[in-house]
């Protein structure tokens, strides 16, 4: 449980610090729909008028389902709220070592709207579809702005071939790393280097990108958000992992129309359809989650050894089972429509 | 020891507890998210009780097997050879969870190695293809129904 006495004592303080003046922070709200970190909405008053922020802030070690670096996230953030071209909350403050907050945070602007998510699930199915197609806007924009904002400092891959390399060790180094072997991530690995897509551009990739963490403002647009996983790589990564939990929590938009999403997609890009289509984005959908399922397994292992006692841990060890399910679909699904392929080229030839 | 009520059926009691008693009367949203979590980790844990030892060995000795008929088949298969002589090296001692568990993934290791060392054209390709989904249909069973809760 978030003790959120102490969080608005030590935001108080920090406030104060940042605004040379008394802040008084109050109407906290500890927002749930997350598995990774702690976040608070509250409302900070100064002499000037009020304002409503979010708390991004690592768990305590003993309680963190996943791992990953505030520093950089702040960094990232800084980066894209100074070039303002990436539909994202501003980063206001940060601590990245949490020496005054407790534990490593950010402060972002708060988005007054729903989560897309959220709203999906409220709407017909035309405004599924509406919705689809910003959503598909949305992250274009991110990519192809994306590069130019991103922070220097990010690590680029030299190629696309040695970026692509990175996610089928890395699914293999998650299979190594874990205490029993794992044959569905393996059987994987081993596909997903024998069907590569295309190269891409590589450019700004948010990393967990799904339809939990796109907020819609009070005018409608869509703002993205958490972007602990923010990296330099193949835009149809978040494509691909959309696809993925948007298994695990339906609906999926790009769904209803996969073409016509890709389609949107590419005009706001300018990549050709050859290259961002729904065979390609599939190929992601089975690629894409080695960061993030790695540390989810990261987790499970630690409960396995004693070392973690996290009750969502435990409970999202079914969510390896659903996503072996998923890869088998996935490929097979990709395996007969490339055979299906074969079979009309070579009897038009 | 009593065997009846057998583990399943207790920990459908304590979900039903959970669910009628508990659930209804707690307001805080996180531990509400938890009973949720923990409502389907006793469902998951209720069928492995009921058949996780015989699906381990059951699985294992068909890896086993299909390990010797991959090596008359395809003699290149060296990983599969190397991974099958480990699960020869570890014979099973006993019907305890660590002991088959361990063995488990020994032959984990060996249907592992198939995909690595069987080519997709090979006949034997197909039986392991077979064992794979074999391990998933054990898998989804244990897992039930499963959705992501508290993710609004």
């Amino acid at each position: 449980m978030v003790d959120l006495e102490s969080v608005r004592d030590r935001l108080g303080a920090f406030l104060q610090d940042q605004h040379g003046a008394p802040v008084e922070v109050a109407d906290l709200e500890v927002l749930t729909g997350g598995y990774s970190l702690v976040t608070v909405a509250f409302t900070a008053t100064t002499a000037e008028g009020s304002a409503r922020y979010v708390l991004r802030t690592d768990p305590p070690s003993d309680a963190a389902l996943t791992q990953s670096d505030r520093a950089q996230e702040a960094e990232v953030l800084a980066a894209l709220t100074e070039a303002g071209t990436v539909p994202m909350p501003r980063l206001r403050w940060s601590d990245p070592t949490g020496a005054a907050l407790g534990s490593p945070a950010l402060i972002l602007e708060f988005v007054d709207g729903p989560q897309l998510l959220s709203r999906l699930r409220e709407v017909d199915d035309a405004e599924v579809a509406s919705l689809a197609l910003q959503l598909a806007e949305t992250i274009g924009t991110v990519h192809v702005a994306g590069n130019a904002a991103a922070p220097a400092s990010l690590a680029r891959p030299t190629t696309w071939d040695e970026y692509i390399d990175g996610f089928i060790e890395g699914w293999r180094d998650v299979e190594r790393a874990y205490p029993e072997r794992n044959p569905f991530i393996r059987w994987v690995a081993d596909w997903l280097d024998g069907h590569r897509p295309p190269p891409a551009p590589l450019t700004l990739v948010h990393g967990e990108f799904q339809t939990g963490n796109v907020m819609l403002d009070s005018s409608g647009a869509m703002q993205v958000i958490d972007w602990e996983y923010a990296h330099i790589g193949d835009p149809r990564a978040d494509l691909g992992w959309m696809q993925n939990v948007a298994a695990f929590t339906p609906p999926d938009p790009m769904a209803v129309d996969p073409a016509g999403f890709c389609r949107r997609y590419c005009e706001v890009t300018g990549l050709d359809e050859e290259i961002v289509n729904p065979s390609t984005v599939a190929w992601f959908t089975v690629a894409a989650g080695y960061k993030s399922m790695g540390a989810l397994l990261q987790g499970i292992a630690a409960v396995a050894t004693g070392d973690n006692h996290l009750i969502t841990s435990a409970y999202l060890v079914s969510a390896m089972p659903f996503i072996h399910s998923l890869w088998r679909e996935t490929v097979h699904a990709l395996e007969a429509d490339a055979a299906a392929a074969r079979s009309t080229v070579e009897a038009a030839s | 020891m009593m065997t009846q009520p057998s583990t399943a059926r207790i920990l459908d009691v304590v979900r039903q507890e959970l669910a009628e008693n508990v659930l209804p009367v707690t307001t805080d949203v996180q531990a509400q998210a938890s009973l949720q979590m923990i409502d389907h980790i006793l469902a998951t844990v209720a069928v492995r009780a009921q058949h996780e030892i015989a699906w381990m060995v059951e699985e294992g000795d068909a890896i086993g097997a299909l390990g010797d008929q991959i090596l008359t088949a395809e003699p290149q298969a060296t990983a599969v050879a190397t991974a099958l002589a480990a699960l020869r090296a570890a014979p099973l001692t006993s019907l305890h969870y660590d002991d088959v568990a361990a063995r488990y993934s020994l032959a984990g290791e060996v249907l592992s190695c198939a995909f690595e060392d069987v080519p997709t054209d090979a006949p034997l390709r197909a039986a392991v293809e077979a064992q794979l989904d074999q391990r998933m249909q054990h898998e989804v069973e244990i897992m039930g129904e499963f959705e992501l809760v508290a993710r609004t």
